[in-house]
């Protein structure tokens, strides 16, 4: 304890420079983590349409899937049946917020053929009758629970195209890998306000069969007119993938140069306080040891205070990002992140407590008496 | 009892290597319970070295050396930190005090490593060291703001705030004016003469004219 209040001292006696670093050091632990969620969506992405197997193209005709070809012709659209709903909390009315959570209602055919990869540990609960079954992206954990059902109101079109709403039972029947999920557009939602709806029977009977966008080709239960319509109106596959791609690396450059430079300043910025501070350090040793303080103390002190350099932003760098997907600013936190934050910290903190004990062990601290005293 | 026994005792730096210097060689010495000794000689002739093993700062390689009763030599590292802490005070030259740090956190170093002190007990014994070196209204200025006379002061206050039985001085007027050096040594033999044991390294003959007893060391011996 005493030697921890001699470190906090220690760290107080240079205020400015010592908040300066930590505030920089914050900083490049957040960029650091947003960068890492955004390549982690990145890889969900990828994941995603590799799963989907976009270099081929399926016909349905509503109940089986039928490999038609080994890749998408410019000319054609893959398209099929995906429709939107809205979910607000019970009593509400949509307000068009691109906020509220949107369930994504794909074919049973799609998950059939294209098995969805759930989160590992997270099992599959079996969908209950009577209740909109949804899979929730991954980092959406803590908001619904699996097995539990939820009370909402949902907003959808009908046969007539009027705005309905209706309550329903919302049932949390898994967590998918991946904190992305396909949308009807073609593209993701990496916000973690899209679900994926499982089984709408006996829940959303008159819903507007016309789709807000195709992913599978009905190729027996539309018409021609029908036909041309989708392939006009929705976007090749690929192509989206591509553009989702793009919006996702336009959104990544900001934090990777952000972490990459911060984190060259916060490495030279911390072994030049180092280096700084060696002599005045080297001196307050000999005195401590003078004064009575064993070798062991004295390491301690130095050692609880690199710590609590590098520590205290870690702590604040992980509470921003405990608000940063509350505020919307990311999707989740990422676990490779967290990850590479603590090693980063560990890094700055290994490499300055290596100087250190490597200097101490090539000349004693009576040397510093001799030196300094 | 003898405070201080050294018998033989000699001190080699970088030993058994092509640049070894045999610093002091074979001092033998005894100090009684409260004397105050000045240890004079040329620069480079081991005072410092003597004063630096007899306050368990620095090794040595042959002889024998107890203080009060104990042998040094029987003691690990740890064990004499302990001895530097309660039964040891330094003073030196350029005060050896943390700048950054106000006259009472300086005061209060040796405090921070000693268990047996309370944080109240430690607080009440740094204000009655600033109130023994006329200080106490320094407590909350900053080391680096003193004059070089306050910070002698403060420093004689953290070398005696454990109320140790011998108090090292290593040239503790070197870098104070004439004026400022009397004051010093007066303290100093105020506190010789409360029971504490001085031994003091000087270049001046004035200086060691405060002291009851004189060593000359010349050439790693005492002469």
């Amino acid at each position: 304890m005493r030697a921890l209040r001699m470190a906090w001292q220690q760290l107080t006696e240079r205020k400015g420079m010592v908040l300066l670093m930590m505030v920089e050091l914050t900083i490049t632990l957040v960029a650091f983590n947003v960068f890492a969620s955004r390549l982690g969506i990145l890889f969900d992405l990828t994941a995603l349409y590799e799963s989907m197997e976009m270099e081929r193209v399926w016909t349905t005709d509503g109940d089986t899937l039928q490999e038609q070809g080994a890749a998408i012709p410019e000319s054609v659209t893959v398209v099929g049946g995906s429709r939107e709903v809205t979910l607000l909390p019970p009593g509400e009315s949509y307000n068009m917020s691109a906020d509220n959570p949107a369930v994504y209602l794909w074919p049973s055919a799609f998950y059939e053929q294209f098995p969805l990869r759930l989160s590992e540990g997270e099992g599959m609960a079996s969908p209950r009758q009577g209740c909109l079954n949804i899979l929730i992206p991954r980092g959406q954990e803590n908001r619904l629970r699996v097995g539990e059902t939820y009370s909402r109101t949902v907003w959808y079109r009908d046969e007539n195209d009027d705005a309905q709403t209706r309550e329903v039972e919302i049932y949390v029947a898994g967590v998918l890998a991946g904190a992305v999920t396909p949308t009807p557009g073609g593209g993701v939602n990496e916000r973690g306000t899209g679900f994926l709806g499982l089984d709408l029977s006996g829940v959303l009977e008159g819903m507007n069969t016309n789709y807000s966008s195709y992913y599978l080709r009905e190729t027996e239960s539309l018409t021609a007119e029908e036909t041309a319509a989708l392939q006009a109106a929705a976007l090749p596959l690929e192509e989206s993938y591509r553009s989702s791609r793009r919006s996702l690396m336009s959104t990544m450059q900001l934090p990777i140069i952000l972490s990459i430079a911060l984190l060259c300043f916060c490495l030279s910025a911390f072994l030049g306080y180092n280096l700084l501070s060696l002599l005045d350090r080297e001196k307050r040793m000999a005195i401590y040891f003078l004064c009575g303080a064993k070798t062991r103390e004295i390491v301690t002190v130095k050692l609880l205070h690199d710590a609590l350099l590098v520590g205290l932003p870690m702590l604040l760098a992980l509470a921003a990002m405990v608000f940063l997907p509350a505020a919307g600013l990311i999707a989740s936190v990422s676990v490779p992140g967290i990850l590479g934050s603590y090693l980063f910290v560990a890094l700055i903190f290994g490499v300055s407590s290596a100087v250190f004990i490597r200097r101490l062990n090539q000349r004693s601290i009576v040397s510093y008496i001799h030196q300094w005293l | 009892m003898s405070l201080i026994q050294m018998a033989g005792i000699h001190k080699y730096y970088n030993y058994r290597q092509p640049s070894e210097v045999h610093a002091l060689k074979g001092v033998s010495l005894e100090v009684e319970q409260g004397e105050m000794i000045a240890v004079m000689g040329r620069s480079g002739s081991g005072k410092s070295t003597l004063l630096h093993i007899i306050g368990c700062l620095d090794n040595y390689q042959e002889g024998t050396y107890r203080l009060d009763g104990e042998d040094a030599g029987d003691k690990s590292s740890d064990e004499l930190a302990e001895w530097r802490n309660r039964k040891i005070g330094f003073v030196l030259q350029d005060f050896g005090l943390i700048l950054s740090k106000t006259a009472f956190d300086n005061v209060a170093v040796p405090l921070l490593f000693n268990r047996s002190v309370s944080r109240k007990e430690a607080s009440a014994r740094v204000e009655e060291m600033l109130e023994l070196v006329g200080l106490a209204e320094k407590r909350n200025t900053r080391a680096s703001e003193l004059s070089g006379g306050q910070k002698q002061r403060v420093a004689i206050a953290r070398a005696m705030v454990t109320s140790p039985l011998l108090l090292i001085a290593d040239e503790p007027t070197g870098a104070l004016d004439t004026a400022t050096s009397a004051e010093i040594l007066d303290l100093m033999t105020g506190l010789n003469r409360r029971g504490v044991t001085v031994l003091m390294a000087t270049h001046a003959r004035e200086v060691a004219d405060y002291c009851g007893r004189c060593l000359t060391i010349s050439d790693g011996r005492i002469v």
